[in-house]
């Protein structure tokens, strides 16, 4: 993989001139990425979800603008609707000419990592810097000196490494956006299998407040590899609510990093929702830095096939005073597999924190597979902790329930696992986008029991 | 209509159930009265083929036909509907995607056509009106939250929906106050007549004010010690059960 990597990135970076400082950025990264390489399963955060398979397949970085078309017609399905901004983002580039930003108020400003990339101002080399981020304690144990990568970050030093493109979304402090903005990543595999390294920075000013999609589509025959970064900076008092969902991508390997520092009074809500893609692997990293923060993690997974989820999370307190909710739910079918890992870390001085963690499995076949650890570190006395995680069945009573009012078994079960995984809506404050979590739920799930069955 | 002839069940080693015999005939009312721990709840729970209780002896016959080869979905579909004591919450589903999702499976079992959205919407704010109901429970999961009274209003109001040839109502008056139960009494009332029959189950006179039954049966220790009219229900107001071995109230 590595090897094909590097050769599509050199045939496509001489089309893309740099700036000295991003090319000093890459090759730093590369060398990281070479003292630790992929994570493998010998971490303990990487014991169920292998990279051996996705080690030896070869891509191409850029699949050429022939899908161009294609992506266009996909960004129309795909498009939020209403007077929702959009950036469009395919095959890790940012697609200006389907991008629509026009509606966006001002304050906001959306920048291109790629134009970036190529000016002379180092402006964002400190955040996009993959040594800048710690590791989950699991996979370093005894700690990694600053500025050494992680074991387990060999993924997000290929994105530095290989980054295409990408946007940083900057809104300014006080300004509140009505509507939702969308970034719409299309990965498009066609021909050649494709990998996309794309970034997305938010940066929410002081007291700002915004809705924001981040939608990941794949499209073609060919295996596509999207590994993704996104970095959200909540300064004090803002409000971000960042909706998360894959869709579609039979073909795809999906490697997620979600990373969040949530400053004093900010509130945090992050809402994903894995509906499509192959193979997922996502780590979601909270971070508290300042007093009085909230956050809200919220996770739907339905896989069947042979399809596989892993989710970890990671949330940090390391101020006191702040609350984090969690709550994800899983749905396994046939053969596929979902992995929930759920990491609390409380610091000794983060007094009065209250934490809950909940992860409710639904395992829908024998055959199907589901690991789910709540793994709570706390270290201090002054704080309320509670963790519950439950695999299993459809409860008997309501099953029964339905079928004494003559709906039958196996109708009863779909609406049942229908709504196991739509409790979960009610966790989404902005209706518009509550309704449409829905909808893609709902569609994923007509696709598990067949249409119309509940 | 209905036709028990020596009904023995049974959970477990216990048998709880001692040879019941009951005949309903269509458009007509009984109420079955008895201490707690008679029995009643699991005459009508096996009425309804749940399958915590296994039928030991005996024979159920339903519109002609042998109920006890029936599955519960079966039974719903032919008409028979059990209003729980106590109803069952179901996270998730909402209040209206449940009525509508078990009217049309009851109609496609029969043959009969879907329901349409606009006709089933029509329905249901009817039901909601003639109960009282706000219509905020059109979109609450089923019961999930409601208190004892709306979660037996919740019933009243699946039974105004399926419109059940037979209806079996476990205790829905108890937990209610007046007003709530004359509410309840009037959705059993609307659809009295045109040959359903009806098995109320009640540990109180009280509900029987409000329906008036055409037989009065009262059930102890699994067994039907007495079968009346109306009169038996207030004979047993004022002497309790205390006869029975019940602990006088
Ligand atoms: N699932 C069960 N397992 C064991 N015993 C049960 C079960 N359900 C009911 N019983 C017993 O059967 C008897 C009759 O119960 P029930 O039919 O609920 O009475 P009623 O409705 O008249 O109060 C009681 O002694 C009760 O304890
Ligand atoms: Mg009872």
């Amino acid at each position: 993989m590595i090897e094909s990597l590097q050769r599509s990135h050199e045939a496509w970076i001489t089309q893309s001139p740099e700036s000295a400082w991003a090319r000093d950025l890459r090759r730093r990264s590369l060398e990281a990425f070479h003292e630790v390489g992929l994570p493998d399963k010998k971490l303990e955060g990487w014991r169920y979800s292998s990279t051996a398979k996705l080690a030896r397949q070869a891509y191409v970085h850029d699949a050429g603008p022939l899908f161009e078309a294609l992506a266009g017609e996909l960004a129309g399905r795909h498009a939020l609707g209403g007077a929702c901004a959009e950036v469009v983002i395919v095959n890790g580039q940012l697609a200006t000419g389907l991008s629509r930003l026009s509606s966006l108020p001002e304050g906001v400003e959306v920048t291109s990592l790629g134009d970036l990339l190529a000016s002379d101002e180092a402006a964002l080399v400190a955040r996009l810097d993959p040594t800048a981020w710690p590791s989950r304690p699991d996979a370093s144990r005894g700690g990694v000196p600053a500025g050494n990568l992680a074991p387990d970050r060999g993924f997000d030093a290929l994105n530095t490494a290989f980054l295409q493109g990408g946007v940083h979304v900057q809104i300014a402090s006080g300004v509140e956006l009505d509507a939702p903005l969308q970034i719409l990543l299309i990965s498009v595999g066609e021909g050649a299998p494709n990998a996309s390294h794309a970034r997305v920075l938010v940066t929410c000013g002081r007291g700002s407040s915004a809705e924001l999609v981040e939608r990941h589509v794949g499209l073609g025959s060919e295996p596509s590899l999207v590994n993704v970064l996104t970095d959200l900076e909540l300064h004090e008092g803002s409000s971000l609510g960042h909706h998360l969902w894959r869709l579609q991508g039979e073909h795809a390997t999906h490697i997620g990093h979600v990373r969040a520092s949530v400053g004093r009074d900010a509130r945090f809500k992050s809402h994903t929702a894995w509906l499509g893609a192959q193979w997922v692997r996502n780590d979601l990293d909270i971070r508290f830095i300042g007093e009085g923060a909230e956050a809200l993690a919220t996770g739907i997974t339905v896989v069947d096939g042979k399809r596989h989820v892993d989710n970890h999370t990671w949330l940090r307190h390391e101020v006191p005073h702040c609350t984090s909710r969690e709550i994800y739910k899983a749905i396994a079918a046939d053969r596929a597999t979902s992995v929930f890992d759920g990491q609390i870390a409380i610091a000794p001085h983060a007094a009065r924190t209250h934490a809950e963690l909940t992860s409710n499995n639904l395992q829908l076949s024998e055959r199907a597979t589901i690991f789910a650890r709540p793994q709570l570190e706390i270290f201090n006395d002054d704080v309320v902790a509670a963790h519950g995680c439950t695999v299993g069945q459809l409860p008997e009573e309501p099953l029964t329930y339905l079928r004494t009012r003559g709906v039958p078994l196996a109708q009863a079960r779909a609406l049942l696992t229908r709504g196991f995984v739509l409790d979960m809506l009610a966790e989404i404050e902005h209706e518009d986008l509550r309704e449409q979590t829905g909808r893609w739920v709902r569609e994923a799930l007509d696709r598990l029991f067949g249409e119309g069955a509940a | 209509m209905l036709n028990i002839v020596d009904l023995r069940a049974r959970v477990g080693e216990t048998e709880i159930l001692h040879g019941i015999d009951l005949q309903i005939q269509p458009g007509e009312v009984h109420a079955i009265m008895g201490p707690n721990g008679s029995g009643k709840s699991t005459l009508g729970k096996v009425l309804a083929g749940l399958e915590d209780f296994e039928v030991t002896g005996g024979q159920i016959s339903y519109q002609g036909e042998d109920l006890l080869d029936l599955s519960i979905e079966e039974r719903a579909q032919k008409g028979i509907f059990l209003g729980f004591q106590y109803p069952i919450e179901i996270p998730g589903v909402s209040n209206d995607y449940f009525l509508k999702t078990a009217l049309n499976a009851q109609r496609k079992a029969r043959g009969e056509e879907e329901v349409g959205t606009a006709d089933f919407l029509r329905q249901l704010k009817e039901a909601m009106a003639l109960l009282e109901m706000d219509k905020r429970y059109r979109k609450r999961f089923v019961n999930v939250g409601f208190s004892g009274g709306e979660k037996k209003r919740n019933e009243i109001l699946q039974l105004l929906m399926l419109k059940p040839d037979f209806a079996v109502l476990d205790e829905t008056d108890s937990g209610l106050d007046i007003d709530a139960l004359q509410v309840v009494a009037k959705g059993v009332n609307a659809l009295r007549g045109a040959g359903r029959a009806f098995l109320l189950i009640t540990h109180y006179e009280r509900l029987l004010r409000y329906i008036e039954p055409d037989h009065v049966h009262v059930l102890v220790e699994g067994r039907i010690v007495r079968s009346g009219g109306k009169d038996l229900a207030d004979e047993l107001e004022s002497s309790g059960y205390t006869e029975y071995g019940e602990e006088a109230r």
